[in-house]
This record gives structure tokens, C-alpha cells and sequence, in this order.
């Protein structure tokens, strides 16, 4: 039986430069068998869309420790939308206050983790909730 | 052995607790054995004698209390302004800006990566019209100025700072204060780089320590930042190794200018952070005074006994502390204040209990300073100079610190030095590896971190504390503010000062660039600009991100 890879991205979104979080999770998610593409620092929401829909990506991850995640994530949620995807799970990750937590899984962001996830609630979240496509 | 570890528990804390954070072993008990080759003088000295380990001054804090500060930084210059009024109100005597990301990157507000970004994380302090604002109704000469940024912002706060005191009809000489982290080997090699060249930025911050040094500026232009490089992961003996490789690449290039070491090396400032390892801290700090004094006075012949001894600025560790019980990160910050104290440092930033979840809260900022004042006046730690001085342990930890970084030293000028060993993808190799190895020690519950994975308590149960929420208005009002003064300033001095930045700054011309980058700033040009002009001149593109062109000289 043979399954395809979840692929994900994992990026910083901005002009926000602390990406030890980031690498740690990218490892994290090789470990867990998944293909990992790294798309590093100052990544705008445009970046992140265009990397996502080359590559084909099923998950965007994306990790912040500046406040910009409240007014950047959103636009990431309006691209994909506006080019008709929906079948790309955006997950976040830093130091996101709670308020912010909320508006932006109403926005649309499926989860965000905070700085004491576990390695296994990550993998499993992903693994379960992927919206794989056929 | 057999007695001791008889009940499980037991034997769970020794694997726990009996090595230091950097993997040193820690022995049962230290006696005279262990620091039997300790000369006295040699090695220790009194406090304010060389090699300074015992502290830079005689007496310590009896004489001079260090310098205590919280960071501040978010919003427009006036509103982290009305914050470091009030910090003032309830004792800081120093006045500390953290500068937003826009500013350490080198670009406006306006700039389309930065309109989202200003003011959030830091102060934006793009142009001398920012300055004044942040800084209206303070007078400068009351408190030290500090500026924390990157090299993308180091040399125009610089001359910011100059160009208001000359606006207010006050010698630039008799400003105190420091510009931090304003050389790129506090940051690219670290991984947060600036989004300004390598090579552009080591000579700039070259410029700004030669044009302090010239111009006879009270003024400390350059500090290492090791707390960036350990915020990292990285162990205290490689901090230590790293520290004093970029020192050397700083002062190799400084004399390469003409400048004999007496005259600018007591103004480099060494950044580090205190982290929760008590002891292994203090020693950090004591062996890296040791290591710099002897470096200074034997491989570069320094004469003046203050060249030796650099004043050691410390934060305490945003790494230690967690989002979970949040308010025991006010105990983790006092420990850590502590051993700064009795490490003797030159000057205190507590980080707030609250830095895990959001950006300080005005309360969390009061406690972070109180934090300071409680150790200076209610604990009598400060009534005599380095009062762990002698101990065994303490003193054979300074020492074990002080090889393993030595060691590490070789290693990295044997490669070429700390640039060669970034540019080969070394340092990245080290970064990594300590990354992985605190995140799996923390998880796997090797390291115990009290209300994270022991003593946890439900998550309904957590205190939920007052968080501060940023305000998109306010930053929109300070881009359009920023639009505004490139239409009303007086636009052809910009460009006049811009062009003579252009034709002065290519690398190969040698030509120490501060003057001009001073002129353009007086003209109320933008960090952007003095950035572009720079970049362009020496064949970068105008916008590190490609997005704007320059607007005064064609392509």
C-alpha cells in the first residue's frame, strides 16, 4: 500500500527573522515522513500563495513571533481564496496572542500552535485534518 | 552512590540537574584541589584591576549602580515615548528604544514590505522627524540613550541622536548613551540578518566607531550581541568563542583604519544574556571579562588598563521563559537578575513576564524594573564586589568556561575567522544542532521546566493576564506621517545630500561615510534613502527587496 507524502510548507511570513522555532518544526515534520519545503524568511502573503500553488502543496505552515501575523495571515486566507482553493490547510505557529488566536481561526486558519505544542500534536493535527486531494 | 539514588525520584533529579546547561559536569562537592593553579593576581585580581575578573570597577556597585532598563518599542515614536515617560516616572534612569523591523531592515515605512510591519515589534525611527517625536519632552542629557537595533539602522540612529542634540543647541559630545548590535556579526551569521549586504554593513560600523573615536563622542557606536547569538540555542562556552571572534574581525578592521586600539576599543560594548543557569552564567561573564582583558592587552597592546575591561550589558534570557503560568517567568527573571548582579555587569534589561504571549504590558514592564530595584536595594548583594570571587566552584567553572572557549576561539581563526566560518555554512551546522538539542531536551522531559511538562496544571485553569493588542491606525497614521515629510521637506538638500552620499561611498574609495550619512539625516532624508544611496553606489540594487526604485537619482 502506498501513500502519497503530505507536503507542506513551512515559512515566515514578513519581515520577521526568528526562524529557530521554524527549523525545529521543519525537522519535526521530515522525522514524521512528510516533504518539507522550506521557504525561509521574508515571505509575503504573495510569496507564500505562489510557492504553495506551484508546488501543490496540502499544508501551509506558517510561523510568526511578530504581531504582523494578525495582519498578514489574513491576506495568505484571501489569496487562496480568490484563486478558488480550498483544499490547502493553513496552520501558524510563535507567539500569537489569544485574541488573535480566535479572529484568525475565523478568518480561516484550521489551527495554530502554540510555544509549548508538542512535536506529536503537530504531526498528529496535520495527519488527521489534511484535505488530501484525489 | 548507592545510598544516595535509593529512591527513584531521587535518581530522576540527579540526570536532571548535575551538569551545567552547556554539558559541563558538575562534581558533588568543590575544594582547593580544583583551582589549585589560580594565581591571585594573575588570574583574578581585585574589581577595576586587570584581568578585570572580578569586575571592571573598584568597589562595584557600592560606588555606581548599574545601569537598569526595560526595553520599549512598539506603536508610533510618540507612543513608545509616553511609555518611557512613565517608566521614568517610577525610577528608569536610562532611556532604551527597541527600533521596529522596518528600521533594522534599512527600509521607510512606506515601503510596501514594511506598511504592515511599522511599529510593531520595535519604534520606527526612519528619519530624524521620527527621532525629535519619540524623544519630545524628554530632556536627552537627564538619561543614557539607548538605541537597540541592527546594523540596517545602527549608523543613521547614530546620527539621528546627533542631529538632535545639535537641533536642541547641545554639544554631541556630551550625549551618553549607545547605539547596539550595529554590526552585521550580531545578526546574519545568527540568522536574523538584516536585509542590508554584509560587506556594506561591516564598513559602515567600522565608520561610526573611527567617526566616534575622531569626533571624541561619549557615544558607544558598536556592541557584540551574543544574547542574539544565544537566543540561538547555542551553549555559554560557544557564546563566549563566538563574542570574542567577532571582536576580533571588528577590531582587526578598526586598526586597519589607522586607529591605535586605546582609542576605540573601551567603546565596544559586550551584549550577552543571563540565562537560568545560575552559576554557569556568572562564570560566563566573569571568564569572558578574563579572556577579553588579556586579549586586548596581549595581542593588541593596549595600553590604558580601561581598553581592557568592556562594559557588559546583559538581558535577561527571553528564551527562559514560557507561556504556560506565565507569571513565573517573574521568578525565572529574578534569578536571572541575580546572578547578573552578582556576575557585575555595567547595565540590567529585565525582559517582562508577559514576553512569551505579546508585547510588554505597561504593568509587566513596572514589575520587570522593580524586578531590578528589589535586588539593588532589599537583598545586600551589592554591598561588596564579586562575592562569589574565591569559590571553589565558581572560580573552576570560570576557568573550565574560559578553555572550552578557547578551544572553540582556535578552532574558528584556524577555519579563517567568524566570517569564513559563516560563509562556509559552519556556524549554521552549530545553530542547528543546538536548536534540535534544547527543543528535545525540553520535550522529552530531560530538563525539567516547572508548569510546562512538570507541576502542569489544566489549561482552564491557567491565569490569563492583560495582554496589549496592536493598533492598525496608529501604524497607518505613521506611514501616511512619513508620506507627508517626503513631500514637505525641503527636497532639494536631500537630494543634494544624497548625491554627495552616492559619489563618497563606494567600498574601493575608502572614504569614511558618516559626515555625509550625518548631512543627509540633518535634511531629514530616510533611512531608506541613506540605504539605497549607499546600496546603489556600490552596485546593489536601490530596494533590498526590489519592490521601489530610488526616487532622486535615475537608474
Amino acid at each position: 500500500m502506498e501513500t502519497k507524502k503530505i507536503k507542506v510548507i513551512v515559512t515566515k511570513i514578513g519581515l520577521d527573522g526568528h526562524d529557530r522555532g521554524l527549523k525545529v518544526v521543519a525537522t519535526i515534520l521530515r522525522d514524521a515522513g512528510m516533504e518539507v519545503i522550506y521557504l525561509g524568511k521574508f515571505q509575503m502573503p504573495e510569496d507564500i500563495v505562489k510557492a504553495a500553488i506551484q508546488e501543490d502543496v496540502d499544508v501551509i505552515g506558517i510561523s510568526c513571533q511578530s504581531p504582523n501575523h494578525i495582519l498578514l495571515i489574513p491576506q495568505v486566507i484571501r489569496l487562496l481564496k480568490e484563486n478558488d482553493i480550498n483544499d490547502i490547510m493553513v496552520v501558524a505557529g510563535g507567539i500569537i496572542p489569544e485574541p488573535y488566536c480566535s479572529q484568525l481561526k475565523s478568518n480561516g486558519v484550521n489551527e495554530i500552535f502554540g510555544p509549548n505544542t508538542s512535536s506529536q500534536e503537530i504531526v498528529d493535527y496535520i495527519t488527521s485534518n489534511v484535505r488530501r486531494r484525489v | 552512590m548507592e545510598k544516595e539514588s535509593s529512591s527513584t525520584k531521587k535518581c530522576q533529579i540527579e540526570t536532571d540537574l548535575f551538569h551545567t546547561a552547556s554539558g559541563i559536569p558538575v562534581k558533588e562537592i568543590y575544594g582547593p584541589r580544583d583551582i589549585e593553579a589560580l594565581d591571585y593576581l594573575g588570574d583574578l585580581g581585585d574589581a577595576g584591576e586587570y584581568p578585570f575578573t572580578r569586575g571592571k570597577h573598584r568597589g562595584m556597585f557600592r560606588n555606581r549602580r548599574w545601569i537598569e532598563r526595560v526595553e520599549v518599542g512598539f506603536g508610533r515614536p510618540t507612543d513608545s515615548r509616553e511609555r518611557v515617560k512613565y517608566l521614568h516616572e517610577i525610577g528608569q534612569s536610562d532611556i532604551e528604544f527597541q527600533t521596529d523591523l522596518p528600521t533594522e531592515m534599512g527600509i521607510d515605512p512606506d515601503h510596501p514590505m514594511a506598511q504592515k510591519e511599522t511599529g510593531l515589534e520595535g519604534i520606527p525611527l526612519s528619519s530624524l522627524a521620527d527621532f525629535e517625536e519619540a524623544f519630545e519632552g524628554i530632556n536627552i542629557l537627564d538619561h543614557t540613550l539607548s538605541i537597540m537595533t541592527t546594523h540596517g539602522s545602527g549608523a543613521t540612529s547614530l546620527c539621528q541622536m546627533i542631529g538632535l542634540a545639535e537641533k536642541r543647541g547641545i554639544d554631541p559630545k556630551t550625549l551618553r548613551g549607545s547605539v547596539c548590535s550595529s554590526n552585521p556579526l550580531s545578526h546574519d551569521p545568527w540568522g536574523f540578518p538584516c536585509a542590508q549586504p554584509m560587506d556594506l554593513s561591516l564598513k559602515l560600523c567600522i565608520d561610526t566607531i573611527e567617526y566616534c573615536a575622531r569626533e571624541k563622542l561619549g557615544i558607544y557606536p558598536c556592541s557584540i550581541t551574543g544574547y542574539i547569538m544565544e537566543q540561538t540555542g547555542i551553549n555559554a562556552f560557544q557564546t563566549m568563542a563566538f563574542v570574542m571572534a567577532a571582536g576580533i574581525e571588528i577590531i582587526e578592521r578598526a586598526l586597519q583604519r589607522g586607529l591605535r586600539i586605546d582609542e576605540f576599543v573601551s567603546k565596544i560594548i559586550l551584549h550577552l544574556q543571563v540565562g537560568m543557569d545560575f552559576f554557569e552564567n556568572i562564570a560566563k561573564i566573569r571568564a569572558l571579562r578574563r579572556m577579553w582583558a588579556k586579549m586586548i592587552r596581549e595581542r593588541y597592546g593596549a595600553k590604558d588598563l580601561k581598553s581592557c575591561t568592556p562594559n557588559i550589558v546583559i538581558r535577561t534570557a527571553g528564551d527562559s521563559l514560557y507561556d504556560r503560568q506565565p507569571t513565573n517567568n517573574i521568578i525565572r527573571v529574578a534569578y536571572e537578575v541575580l546572578a547578573s548582579v552578582l556576575a557585575g555587569v555595567q547595565a540590567i534589561d529585565t525582559c517582562t513576564f508577559d514576553e512569551p504571549l505579546a508585547l510588554p504590558a505597561k504593568g509587566a514592564s513596572r514589575i520587570a524594573l522593580n524586578t531590578q530595584y528589589i535586588a539593588f536595594y532589599e537583598t545586600g548583594v551589592v554591598n561588596t564586589a564579586d562575592p562569589l570571587g574565591g569559590s571553589y566552584y565558581v572560580e573552576h567553572l570560570t576557568n573550565k568556561l574560559e578553555s572550552e572557549a578557547n578551544q572553540m576561539l582556535k578552532k574558528i581563526e584556524e577555519m579563517g575567522g567568524l566570517i569564513t566560518a559563516y560563509e562556509k555554512g559552519w556556524i549554521e551546522g552549530v545553530l542547528t544542532e543546538a536548536a534540535l538539542e534544547r527543543h528535545k531536551i525540553i520535550e522529552s522531559g530531560e530538563k525539567t521546566v516547572v508548569g510546562v511538562n512538570k507541576f502542569v496544571i489544566p489549561k482552564e485553569e491557567e491565569e490569563s493576564i492583560p495582554i496589549e493588542l496592536i493598533s492598525p491606525e496608529a501604524q497607518e497614521e505613521h506611514v501616511m506621517k512619513v508620506k507627508r515629510l517626503k513631500e514637505t521637506r525641503d527636497n532639494r538638500k536631500v537630494r543634494q545630500a544624497l548625491s554627495r552620499l552616492f559619489e563618497i561611498s563606494p567600498l574601493d574609495k575608502k572614504i569614511n561615510v558618516i559626515p555625509a550619512v550625518l548631512d543627509a539625516t540633518r535634511a531629514y532624508a530616510t533611512i531608506g534613502e541613506i540605504w539605497g544611496t549607499m546600496r546603489k553606489a556600490n552596485g546593489y540594487p536601490y530596494d533590498p527587496f526590489g519592490v521601489i526604485q530610488d526616487p532622486f537619482l535615475a537608474d
